[in-house]
């Protein structure tokens, strides 16, 4: 076993050493708390063991922190990393062998839990976004890379769920869990850069409430093939044949076009503050490692986007009465439609039109809407509405 | 198989003697399907698969399921196995897949907040090491 660096204390401060909630359990209480000879609260973690002895860190906590810590709000790391910690060799019997006051610093890196780990996988952020930049400084974060990280993500899930949403085999049926990924809850956000970590949907605890088994196996099915679509992008993205591979599904042109509107609205804008995002999370990526969008990531973006023709975006004027909303999917359709007269577009709309659309809804007189649109038939995405 | 007489042979699952009365307990049933362990090294040794009980060593407190101290942690799904290892990266790097049948014993759910914590008991005819061959690093 390796020496401790630090400083002895009695073997009793911690009395008997007797766990008092077992937090993680693997083959016998791995994370726990108890308390000391005082009463104090105290988190322990296991770090090593050989034949004769288990080895762990001791770190005198508040009740408020392990709270913090089951809510997924500090990370296992971070509610260990106390100003005092201790080390505590326990024998085989239980009895403790030997305390030592040091610190986290002092300790291998490499037997405390890796930096980011939660105290349950559940409470892992589906989706960690954090931007650097120059202009990006700890306390001085400009609010444009705020909008545009935490925006970025909602917008390019929104435009994977879609997709998902409006396949023929799914058309019709409802997804809990992708409308939450409309509006992902925001767990947490760090300033030292700028970090967003967004929560899975899927811990929400009411949200399967009331359905059968298969109904949510169908749920968790299809949040997976979101996170598939958006692996699959940042993996061709990030690729090194990326340039010159047509596209992120070569032999599906629709879901390559959703997948590169999705990836376009993650990649940093060559105008805008943040130089590289890196992205993490079960969401994104295979691995702990994160994917890693710079600048040039939306110039291959955009390369792509040339090749899909009927993904550029042309301007359009269209007048017509707002009659129905579809709040979740914030789409209303635009009845009585000239110039080109058509009976029916359905078009989409951003938070802040919000008040407009509603203010508009069944009104007779026509309103005009001056949108983006790539085909004479496709969804109209609004960029302004006009009364007359 | 039916023997030369035509009689069926039934394989019997026994359990170490000396583990506490009703252990493995009543509720857990007949091991089926892969799950993953964590080791050490890219070789799995007979260490990675002794209970804490079996290295001799005895808790300060009991538990809820006094069983569990004679069994192995394991977890069906690699991805929660992944976590623990990066929880507590001194286990091992490494996770083993083990495809387990009726005859290598009983499991229990056992998951407090991790919905695939699972405690393997395996009975005495369990050769545990042959089970595990399939070994994959952390990633």
């Amino acid at each position: 076993m390796w020496a401790v660096v630090g400083t002895p204390k009695d073997t009793s401060y911690f009395g008997r050493f007797e766990p008092i909630d077992v937090l993680i359990w693997y083959d016998c209480p791995r994370t726990f708390t108890l308390y000391d000879q005082d009463g104090g609260l105290c988190l322990v973690h296991w770090l090593d063991e050989d034949a004769e002895t288990m080895r762990y860190l001791v770190a005198p906590v508040t009740s408020k922190q392990i709270e913090q810590l089951q809510r997924g709000d500090l990370t296992l790391r971070e509610s260990l990393d106390q100003p005092r910690v201790y080390v505590v060799d326990q024998t085989n019997d239980g009895d403790v062998r030997s305390v030592w006051l040091t610190q986290l610093v002092d300790l291998p890196q490499d037997a405390l839990p890796v930096p980011r780990t939660m105290l349950y996988r559940s409470l892992e952020p589906i989706l960690s976004l954090r931007a650097t930049g120059e202009a990006i400084k700890p306390g001085e974060i400009p609010g444009s890379v705020i909008k545009s990280t935490v925006e970025g993500a909602q917008k390019a899930l929104k435009c994977l769920a879609e997709y998902e949403m409006d396949l023929p085999t799914r058309r019709g049926r409802s997804s809990r869990a992708l409308q939450k990924l409309y509006d992902l809850p925001v767990q947490k956000t760090l300033t030292a850069s700028f970090e967003v970590q967004f929560r899975s949907p899927l811990s929400e605890p009411d949200l399967f409430e009331g359905l059968a088994e298969s109904e949510i196996l169908d749920e968790r099915d299809v949040l997976n093939r979101v996170a598939d679509h958006l692996k699959a992008g940042l993996s061709w993205l990030t690729s090194t044949a990326s340039e010159a591979a047509a596209l992120p599904v070569p032999n599906d042109a629709d879901l390559s076009r959703v997948i590169v509107k999705a990836l376009k609205f993650l990649t940093p804008s060559p105008r805008g503050a943040v130089k590289e995002l890196e992205i993490r999370g079960d969401l994104a990526t295979r691995t702990i490692e994160p994917v890693r969008l710079t600048r040039r990531s939306r110039g291959i973006v955009n390369g792509a986007i040339s090749r899909l023709p009927a993904m550029t975006e042309r301007r359009v004027e269209l007048k017509g009465r707002i009659r129905e909303i579809n709040e979740r999917l914030m789409r209303f359709e635009l009845h009585d439609v000239n110039q080109p007269p058509l009976p029916v577009r359905v078009c989409e709309f951003e938070a802040e039109i919000w008040d407009d659309v509603y203010e508009m809804l069944g009104v007779d007189e026509a309103v005009d809407v001056l949108g983006l649109e790539t085909s004479p038939l496709s969804i109209v995405r609004v960029l302004d509405l006009k009364r007359p | 198989m039916p023997n030369s007489s035509g009689l069926v042979r039934v394989r019997r699952m026994t359990f170490p003697q000396d583990w506490a009365t009703g252990c493995p307990p009543a509720d857990a049933v007949a091991s089926n399907g892969p799950v993953f362990r964590i080791v050490s090294s890219n070789e799995c040794q007979e260490a990675d698969f002794l209970s804490f009980s079996e290295e001799g060593r005895a808790l300060r407190r009991p538990t809820p399921c006094p069983c569990m101290p004679f069994g192995l942690s394991v977890f069906p799904n690699k991805d929660d196995a992944a976590w623990m290892s990066r929880s507590m990266p001194r286990l091992g790097k490494f996770l083993a897949r083990g495809n387990l049948s009726p005859i290598d014993g009983v499991t229990k759910l056992t998951p407090g907040q991790r919905p695939s914590h699972m405690t393997w008991w395996p009975s005495c005819e369990c050769a545990r090491l042959d089970l595990f061959r399939d070994v994959e690093e952390v990633v």
